[in-house]
Order: structure tokens, then C-alpha cells, then sequence
């Protein structure tokens, strides 16, 4: 649904329909700042980065195959520009350190206001939230994901399931408890 | 309560507008012209076929329903036309066309339920007055209201006073329709029964009937999307078994093409394989489409479920018509 959108638009933009870039922008902002914040906290660094991801993709569109799945492409080059841009100012603190033990750095977005994918974060197993990433805000196929993580397209299909039913539950707990 | 949707709500909230920054930072010329060297055939979307004469009804009908919205009383260069008079038809189905001052009409909507079935897939915005009353006697005459009762009409102007002259005139129109097609009544509608229909319009709320109609047909839609989605995932669990990402070789056992086959012919998919070399990769592609479609229904019909408890229902519509047209139209 959305992404037959997306694939519309990405027709238009490269007859360099500049009038449609608005909808774009709006269609797929979410999941290419939040990728992005996944890796810088400073709000003006992130700003720059989603600048020049955007600016790339559009100089790239004629390799953009409309037909497959432009938004994960662009939050593939968003999240390599924010990864450049990491460790351009990458210092050794606690956060390589905890890396480097094979921890996850990546405690909270701050840039983002979600108290569901935070709460999710924090209950849900790393593969579910991962999941959960992939296909909610990502945007990526079940398909896909099957593909990343070698598991057959059924098995995804069921844990996304679960995953949703479980992040459901877990919807009252984040709105209540941010009154 | 939607965690799909909350959780994308949130996210573009978070997000920075940046959308103009970006738009005048980049060459769209050379953007375009980068892009029309080699211009891909679009793959466009499987055209799904009908699959019960209901979907149809109900769809059309859920067109129908927002008739006053959908076909727009703009005129071409964007402004709005006056309504010059409005033409009352009563027959029970009470139905009423406000025309232009060209004699095009611009609204059609419907008085009552019966008025709202009764417009449902007819389309007379743009038309000539006469030749619309005509289409519309026509249509009272197929469904047998022409036998019974009187066809009443009225003609008010834009200030609500009787148009006496047009009302004689689209009268006679009418009158010529109803020699050819055989007999009925029709006379000028009294203030009275005019008043009567007016206070039932305005007292019976007509998106109360709108809703009910919404609801009904939402049903009819949703039975058809997951009959389809149970058909898919059937036939998913079927090839799963002989999908082979790099598989190459013929597959021996093809007794499950006459159920691929069934289905494509079905719900009009195009599968691209010759029949006597199935091979576990052609497999591996066809379970990926599916699975994309199933994934694409399945988000849909969550989407209609949950807008069951919202009181948007001109949201829950769109999703209908929208759910309809991609996975259960047809492009023909």
C-alpha cells in the first residue's frame, strides 16, 4: 500500500517532478530518521546527515529500482552516512567500549519520541525488536527479512505476529505510563 | 489501537521537515534527464478480478455513498459551480440532481436509502439534465418502481422557489421517456410533499444511512480479503516444499500446478514458467509474490478491522475501496 505509493512517486521524481518530492519526504522521513538516530544524538549532525542522504538518493535515482524496495535502499545510504559520520567523531568512552565486549551502544534514541519502540526495546527480545525495526519502521518486506536472516519466509510471517501482538500489549503500559 | 500506524505516526513527528531545504539543494533537470535514457517499462500491478458480484455492489455502492464528495462540483479551472436550480424526483427512491446554469448537472445524491441504492455506480455529474432524468427513469423503470406509484417531480431555484418553466420542461422531457418505455405517472410534486421529503432528508441524518451502508458492505469486502488470504497462505504452505532459491533443476513433481494454476486464473496473477521445466527458483519466485501480496492483505484487512471501532468513516472507506481496488479489482 505505502510502498506502491512510494513506487509511484519514485517514477515521478525521475521525470524530475519536483512538486512530488513533498510526499515522498513525508512518506518515508520517519523511517530514515530513525536509522539515523540510531547512531548520532546530536540533533544538527542528524539534520546534515538526512540532508545529504536525501540529497544522494535523489542523485541516484536512475539506479533506484521502483520496482523493488526504494525506502530500504534509502535507509541503507542514510544509515551508512550516519555510521561516516559516527566515526568521524568517534572517541574511545564507555559506548566503543561497551561495543567492543559485544554490547549494544544503542541504548535509546533520543532524537525520536517514541515511548512504544522505547518500551519495546526494553521488553521485547533483541531479535523481536530487530523484527520489529526491519518491517515496522524500516519499512523492509517480510520476504526480505527472510532473506537477511536466512529464516524461510513462514517462520518471519509467524514471529511478526507475535511480535505485533506482543508490542499490542505492551501499547497501554507506554501511553499510561507517559501520563 | 494500531501499533503500526502509532509507531510511523511517531516517527515522522520526530522527524525534521527538511522536505524544501532538500528540493532546492538538487538539479532536478538533470535528474530527469539522467533518468529518460533508458525508460523502464513500469511493472504495473497484477489486475485482480472480481471475485463475487457482491464486491462489485458494495464497492460501487461505497461510492455511491460519497457521491456529493467524490464527483466534484468544480468546474474545470478549479472553481466551484452555482447551483442554478435542483430537481427533485420522487417516486420512493427520492433522489435529487442540482443542475448549473447550463443544464449540466453538478450533485446527485440521494434523499433517502432507497435514493442512495438506487444512484449507486451511475455517475450523471456532467450530463445533461434531460438526458440524466431520462437515464434515471429509465433505471426506476428496470427495478419496477414505474408500475405502481406516481413519479413525482420538483423543480426549486437557487432562492427555493418553484422554477416553473424548467419543471415543465424536464417534465416533458421525462414524459417522452416514459411513452418509449411504456407507461407510468408523473406529475408535479406539491409544496407539501416537498416539505415532507425535505424534513425526512434533514430529521433521518443521511450519514446514518451512509454508515450503515459502510458497515454492511465493510463485511462483504473483509469476507472477500480474507477468503484471499486464506487461499494464499493454502498456497504458500503448498510451494514451500519446492522452493529452491538456486534451484535449477526441473522439478520432478509438479501435481501442484493445477492448484497454482487455479488460483492464477482466479485472482489473474501471471506466472512466467513453462510448464513442463518448473524449476525450485521459479518456485522460490512465486512463494516472494505471494508473500509480498499476503503481507500487503493482511496489513490491509488489519487496517479495516481496527477502523471498525474509530468514528472516521469516511477514513474506513477509503480503506475499503482502496483494499477492493488493489487486491480484489480488476484493472478491466
Amino acid at each position: 500500500m505505502q510502498t506502491d505509493r512510494i513506487r509511484k512517486l519514485i517514477r515521478e521524481l525521475k521525470k524530475g517532478k519536483k512538486e512530488k518530492f513533498t510526499e515522498f519526504y513525508e512518506l518515508t522521513k520517519g523511517a530514515v530518521w530513525y536509522v539515523i538516530s540510531r547512531k548520532l544524538f546530536d540533533r544538527h549532525k542528524a539534520e546534515d546527515v538526512m540532508q545529504e542522504s536525501y540529497v544522494a538518493f535523489l542523485k541516484s535515482l536512475h539506479k533506484v529500482d521502483e520496482d523493488g524496495n526504494p525506502l530500504a535502499y534509502l535507509c541503507t545510504l542514510a544509515r551508512n552516512k550516519a555510521l561516516d559520520e559516527y566515526k568521524k567523531n568517534a572517541r574511545e568512552d564507555l559506548t566503543d567500549v561497551i561495543e567492543d565486549y559485544g554490547g549494544s551502544a544503542e541504548m535509546d534514541t533520543p532524537l525520536v519520541n517514541s515511548p512504544l519502540v522505547t518500551l519495546c526495546k526494553q521488553k521485547l527480545k533483541p531479535w523481536e525488536f530487530e523484527l520489529m525495526e526491519l518491517t515496522v519502521i524500516m519499512g523492509y518486506k517480510q520476504t526480505e527479512v527472510a532473506e537477511m536472516l536466512s529464516k524461510p519466509i513462514s517462520t518471519v510471517n509467524r514471529q511478526y505476529h507475535e511480535v505485533i501482538k506482543k508490542a499490542e500489549k505492551l501499547y497501554k503500559e507506554a501511553y499510561d505510563e507517559r501520563k | 489501537m494500531n501499533v503500526n500506524k502509532k509507531i510511523k505516526s511517531e516517527m515522522r513527528e520526530s522527524a525534521p521537515d527538511l522536505a524544501d531545504k532538500i528540493a532546492q539543494t538538487v538539479d532536478w533537470e538533470q535528474i530527469a534527464l539522467q533518468n529518460t535514457a533508458e525508460k523502464k517499462t513500469a511493472k504495473s500491478k497484477k489486475p485482480l478480478i472480481w471475485c463475487i458480484a457482491a464486491a462489485c455492489c458494495a464497492v460501487a455502492l461505497c461510492v455511491g455513498l460519497l457521491l456529493p464528495s467524490f464527483f466534484s462540483s468544480n468546474s474545470p479551472d478549479g472553481g466551484e459551480k452555482k447551483v442554478a436550480y435542483a430537481v427533485t424526483i420522487e417516486v420512493n427512491p427520492s433522489i435529487r440532481l442540482e443542475v448549473g446554469e447550463d443544464d449540466a448537472v453538478i450533485r446527485q445524491y440521494g434523499l433517502n436509502e432507497d435514493g442512495v441504492l438506487l444512484l449507486h455506480k451511475e455517475n450523471y455529474v456532467g450530463q445533461n439534465v434531460d438526458d440524466a432524468t431520462g437515464a434515471i427513469m429509465q433505471k426506476l423503470g428496470e427495478r419496477g418502481f414505474l408500475a405502481t406509484d406516481s413519479v413525482k417531480v420538483c423543480v426549486k431555484d437557487g432562492d427555493g422557489k418553484t422554477y416553473k418553466d424548467k419543471q415543465n420542461s424536464i417534465i416533458a422531457s421525462m414524459e417522452s421517456y416514459l411513452a418509449v418505455l411504456g407507461g407510468g405517472n408523473l406529475e408535479p410534486m406539491d409544496e407539501e410533499e416537498f416539505e415532507r421529503i425535505e424534513k425526512e432528508f434533514k430529521d433521518k441524518n443521511l450519514s446514518e444511512y451512509e454508515k450503515s451502508l459502510i458497515t454492511r458492505y465493510q463485511e462483504t469486502v473483509l469476507e472477500l480479503a480474507r477468503q484471499k488470504e486464506n487461499e494464499l497462505v493454502s498456497l504458500i504452505t503448498l510451494l514451500n516444499p519446492y522452493s529452491d532459491k538456486d534451484g535449477k533443476k526441473p522439478l520432478e513433481d509438479t501435481s501442484f500446478l493445477a492448484e497454482v494454476y487455479e488460483f492464477a486464473e482466479k485472482y489473474d496473477y501471471e506466472f512466467d514458467f513453462e510448464d513442463d521445466e518448473v524449476r525450485g527458483k521459479d518456485i522460490y519466485k512465486i512463494v516472494k509474490e505471494l508473500a509480498d501480496d499476503l503481507e500487503d492483505l493482511t496489513e490491509a484487512i488489519e487496517e479495516i478491522e481496527k477502523g471498525k471501532d474509530e468514528d472516521d468513516y469516511k477514513d474506513l472507506l477509503k480503506d475499503i475501496f482502496k483494499l477492493a481496488e488493489e487486491h480484489l479489482f480488476s484493472d478491466d
